[in-house]
């Protein structure tokens, strides 16, 4: 009974013996390696890298002592450091490069208890190395990425590629060597063509992009193939300029703004458009009244498409602004790419803009509005003259008010410019048809503006 | 007559310490968006203000107030363009002048400047054809603006009764060509808008035209009256515009958008 109990736990201790396994890696799968490995067939000069895992499928944890590869033309990518210790069902991971030298060659893998032969075989071929610009070649192995980087749409980018027979005595034919994608074209020797032992052939590729963002394509060599990849940019765009179309450089005037471009456009892309006023007042309130008519806001966006000689506002040529009712500089400016440009319109200081003015004549006294801007803001005396049914001035005649305090609180809490309408009433004792007309004069820091001869409506 | 003269001094002195200063107004327009706005500011300087409504079929300003129609409403609006009254009216489109309104549905006409607002019906036969404009309404009488198949008539019902007391042949060119776009009866002057340009007609008879950018696709304008003296054109596609009807001089004008600022 001793004995059997003694089998029984001999035999218990081995299956928890800890115990290394190969696998090798395909994404995320692993499959074992039964004791040997092929790395199928590389050609001479490219290599080929092939992941592995060695995994503890004990319950205890094992050393990790020994790792090696004995044989010619395979070699560790990432040897995992030795010794180690591998904690039961952890897995260690590392790469295998194989590079022929050789028409084949084979290796002896082992590690504590695990052993594989790794074999491959070599196609006679020529090497390929690539130029990328800098003058110094750099192999080309097998899946390698060509990348052209960025350029401007239409312009071209060209890489040089060295195509060399290594051999000392054999000669390659080459039949098939072709860029694949729109953008991509290679410039070589007639097919086919003959590498004799040492001898090397220059190809070029070059990448044009016809349009923006990025663009792929695949280079084919014989059995070899390599990634094209590059990224058409927007040309530059052309020097913008700015044309003013306004009747006069005034107040409350509708304009039109054109972006004129220094070339034609080769470029597809935005722009915008910015106004702003640097008032000549000190105490110049907010003016809204100064905007583009698009948008209603001191900015407007605008498109340029190739060919384009002019920027485009929505469906226009020209994008519509007002130039409010301050004075000062209203500035344009215009942000195209690394452009920017700056156009001014100034606007003087003016005498108030009278708009339109109404007299009345009520049963209670006279009644006046004024609707109109001051662009400086200054308003200073407001005059009022009366007349009689015979046109002469009323005794005392012109009477003078100050009434800048009145208008300086109406345009400090005012966000419309110089706007405003002005209702004044002015009572009357005895018959108000003895005042027939009046006139109105309104002094400003620019000048002096009058009305006409305003006749009381009843 | 001195003590008049007296008097104005003093109270001249003081008028503008007792004057009021605001935004002046230009009136009530359509912004692009459909929403009907206050819009304050002179000739080439426009500023849009509050929304009063979300949508209306359509709208009339004069100076001193105006009406403004809805789907199922008609609202009234004071001289600062704010809603100061509203009242259930016939569904659909109706004919609007700043004071008076014509229901096509109902034939009535409704005049908002007799208190309490005023109801007539008028006889289809009456009317002969579709009204295609109101004119003045004096309180005792309202001018209408009919189109008989092809030809524009100027009819005068009495306000009170609603009796056709006046018709007469619209003459000159809004007379041949008056129901062929949309009309606008502007105090005694015609506005008729085409799919191609603006024709003015005074009163005095003059005649003269604005070529509207947006007619070149084709569209056919709408006219409101959008103030004392201004008149919004709308075109389908193209921005909103303001025409400036002044005594022998209209200037077109092109209406902000709403910015995000505003």
């Amino acid at each position: 009974m001793i004995r059997r109990l003694l089998l029984l736990a001999s035999l218990g201790a081995c299956t928890l013996t800890a115990q290394l396994s190969l696998f090798v890696v395909e994404g995320n799968s692993e499959g074992l390696v039964p004791g040997q490995y092929g790395f199928g067939t590389v050609s001479m000069g490219d290599v080929r890298d092939i992941a592995f895992r060695l995994r503890n499928t004990g319950a205890a944890a094992t050393p990790l002592t020994v790792l090696s590869l004995a044989g010619t033309d395979f070699t560790f990518v990432n040897p995992p450091a030795v010794p180690q210790t591998v904690t039961a069902r952890a897995a260690i991971d590392f790469t295998v490069r194989y590079a022929p030298t050789q028409p084949s060659s084979s290796a002896n893998f082992s590690a504590d208890g695990v052993s594989a032969i790794f074999s491959g075989r070599a196609l006679s071929a020529a090497t390929i190395s690539l130029d990328d610009g800098s003058g110094t070649l750099r192999p080309l192995m097998a899946d390698a990425v060509i990348d052209f980087g960025s350029t401007v749409r239409g312009s071209t980018v060209t890489r040089r590629i060295v195509l060399a027979n290594p051999s000392t005595s054999e000669k390659f034919s080459i039949h098939n060597a072709v860029a694949l994608g729109a953008a991509f074209h290679l410039k070589r020797d007639p097919l086919p063509f003959v590498l004799a032992p040492g001898a090397s052939a220059n190809m070029e590729l070059d990448f044009t992009p016809k349009s923006n963002g990025p663009q792929n394509g695949t280079f084919e060599i014989e059995q070899r193939s390599f990634h094209l990849t590059g990224t058409g940019a927007d040309p530059a765009a052309p020097i913008p300029s700015i044309s003013l179309d306004i009747p006069k450089p005034l107040s409350s005037q509708q304009g039109k703004l054109t972006v004129h471009l220094g070339s034609v456009s080769q470029a597809t892309t935005t722009g915008e458009v910015d106004i702003d006023i640097q008032s000549s007042t000190a105490n110049a309130s907010a003016d809204r009244g100064i905007l583009f008519l698009a948008t209603g806001s001191r900015t407007v966006t605008f498109n340029l498409a190739q060919g384009d000689t002019v920027a485009h506002f929505g469906a226009e040529d020209s994008a519509d602004f007002q130039t409010g009712t301050t004075a000062g500089d209203i500035v344009f400016t215009v942000k195209l790419g690394d452009w920017t440009v700056k156009s001014t319109l100034t606007i003087a200081p003016a005498v108030v803009g009278i708009d339109s003015s109404k007299a009345q004549r009520t049963s209670a006294g006279l009644d006046l509005r004024i609707s109109g801007f001051d662009n400086t803001r200054t308003v200073s005396k407001i005059t009022f003259t009366f007349f009689d049914p015979g046109g002469k001035a009323l005794s005392p005649g012109a009477i003078t008010v100050d009434s800048s305090a009145a208008f300086q609180q109406f345009f400090s809490s005012s966000d419309l410019g110089g706007l405003f309408a002005l209702h004044a009433f002015i009572p009357v004792m005895g018959n108000p048809a003895q005042v027939d007309s009046m006139e109105v004069k309104i002094v400003n820091s620019a000048g002096a503006a009058q009305t006409g001869r305003l006749r009381f409506t009843p | 007559m001195d003590r008049i003269a007296v008097f104005l001094t003093l109270c001249a002195a003081s008028a503008v310490a007792e004057s009021n200063l605001r935004a002046p107004l230009v009136g009530i327009g359509r912004d692009i968006q459909g929403r009907i706005r206050i819009i304050s500011g002179i000739p080439g300087n426009f500023i849009l203000r509050d929304a009063i409504a979300s949508a209306a079929l359509d709208w009339a300003f004069g100076g001193s107030g105006g009406l403004m129609k809805t789907d199922a409403e008609l609202l009234k609006l004071d001289s600062s363009g704010k809603v100061i009254g509203r009242r259930a009216a016939p569904r659909g489109d109706a004919v609007l002048g700043p004071s008076a309104a014509f229901f096509p549905v109902t034939g009535e006409l409704w005049q908002a400047n007799v208190r309490p607002d005023y109801e007539i019906e008028i006889q289809q036969e009456a009317i002969g054809g579709r009204v295609a404009a109101l004119g003045a309404a004096s309180g005792r009488t309202v001018a209408l603006a009919v189109c008989r198949e092809s030809r524009l008539w100027l009819l005068t019902v009495d306000a009170a009764s609603g009796a056709l007391t006046h018709e007469v042949l619209a003459g000159g060119v809004i007379g041949e060509r008056g129901c062929a776009g949309a009309l606008l009866w502007l105090d005694g002057d015609f506005l008729l808008a085409t799919a191609h340009d603006l024709v003015i007609q005074t009163s005095a008879g003059d005649e003269r035209h604005v070529a509207l950018a947006g007619g070149t696709r084709g569209n056919q304008p709408e006219l409101h009256r959008a103030g004392e003296h201004w008149v919004q054109v709308d075109v389908a596609g193209s921005p909103p515009l303001l025409v400036h009807v002044t005594t022998g001089e209209e200037k077109l004008y092109r209406l902000p958008a709403m910015g995000a600022y505003q």
